[in-house]
């Protein structure tokens, strides 16, 4: 249980560094630890400063492919969520990389829409591949009235089956075909 | 899905008979050649641009479709509400999602979608300069 001199203590901390930092009654999160490898940090830094207009998976695949290499450290490897971390922490953020990616896929975009904009709707038949596995089912946030216990009403993702589904639509008929299919846990599309 | 006829204009062509479909690492140069051997276009999407994919509408609709069926139906056979789901989406509202995409299209060309273009009234250009 937090004391109200512990919490003192924290929001000081907080005004005067401009974040949470760790402490004796507030230990650093493990997701955090990243963000003190000074190391990782400016490698980080040198390959987004190098050429901006990556996203963030590209950036992933830059330092997997560094992890490979012979005398690189094998923590190059990174998720996507660690990178996102390191980037706010370096001053970049992912709505910036979104957008310079944005511009310089611009000439792609308008290119492939012309080619589009040639074709009628009618002859065009949409086909993709989705993944279900509960998430998108729970409720996380939720209102009740005050000083009674929050009744939620979003089922738990854990008994939820993973599911694949493989769709084609077109514009005049709609679902032209749809097969779900149940799919072992940590499957990919790929797989 | 129809036959694509090489050589014949784009409106005598038939309807369904060019599969648009995403640029996954699974979708190779193998998958392209099997589509044209079947006699049907294969019209591969950019790499990082799903915006004219008009199905990634759909699955937005059909998620929402599924929880809404989970939180009716509780209790039920999963592959049950999926096909609830499935069967909630109706032709008009995906022929919707083709025009939106359409119409994102008419954004990303100058002359339509831009600056004195055809639609600048109704769209608005995208900035492509930097701030």
């Amino acid at each position: 249980m937090l004391q109200p001199r512990d919490r003192l203590g924290i929001d000081q901390r907080v005004h005067r560094v401009g974040r949470m930092v760790a402490g004796p009654c507030h230990p650093q999160p493990h997701a955090e630890n990243i963000l003190v490898d000074s190391h990782f940090l400016r490698a980080v830094d040198a390959v987004v400063r190098s050429d901006p207009e990556q996203f963030i998976g590209e950036i992933k695949d830059v330092f997997e492919f560094l992890s490979t290499l012979p005398g690189y450290r094998a923590s190059y490897k990174a998720s996507n969520a660690t990178l996102d971390g390191l980037l706010r922490a370096i001053s970049f953020s992912y709505k910036q990389l979104y957008r310079m990616c944005r511009e310089r896929d611009q000439a792609r975009r308008e290119e492939f829409a012309r080619v589009l904009l040639t074709i009628p709707t009618r002859c065009v038949v949409s086909v993709d591949e989705t993944h279900k596995d509960g998430g998108d089912l729970r409720r996380r946030k939720g209102r009740w009235l005050r000083g009674e216990c929050y009744e939620c009403l979003s089922r738990s993702s854990k008994g939820v089956l993973r599911t694949s589904t493989m769709m084609a639509v077109c514009s005049q008929t709609g679902v032209l075909h749809a097969v779900t299919t149940p799919t072992p846990p940590a499957q990919t599309s790929a797989d | 899905m129809n036959r694509f006829v090489p050589g014949l204009p784009w409106t005598m062509q038939a309807s369904r008979c060019v599969l648009l479909f995403e640029n996954a690492p699974i979708h190779t140069a193998a998958v392209g050649d099997f589509i044209r051997a079947c006699g049907v276009f294969p019209l591969r999407l950019p790499l990082y641009i799903p915006e004219f994919q008009p199905i990634e509408e759909v699955f937005s609709e059909y998620s929402f479709a599924l929880k809404s069926a989970h939180h009716n139906y509780p209790g039920s056979a999963e592959l049950f509400l999926h096909a609830i789901a499935i069967f909630s989406l109706d032709a008009s509202s995906i022929a919707s999602h083709f025009t939106h995409c359409l119409m994102e299209a008419v954004r990303n060309v100058p002359e339509l979608g831009g600056p004195g273009g055809v639609f600048a009234d109704a769209i608005t250009a995208l900035p492509l300069e930097r701030e």
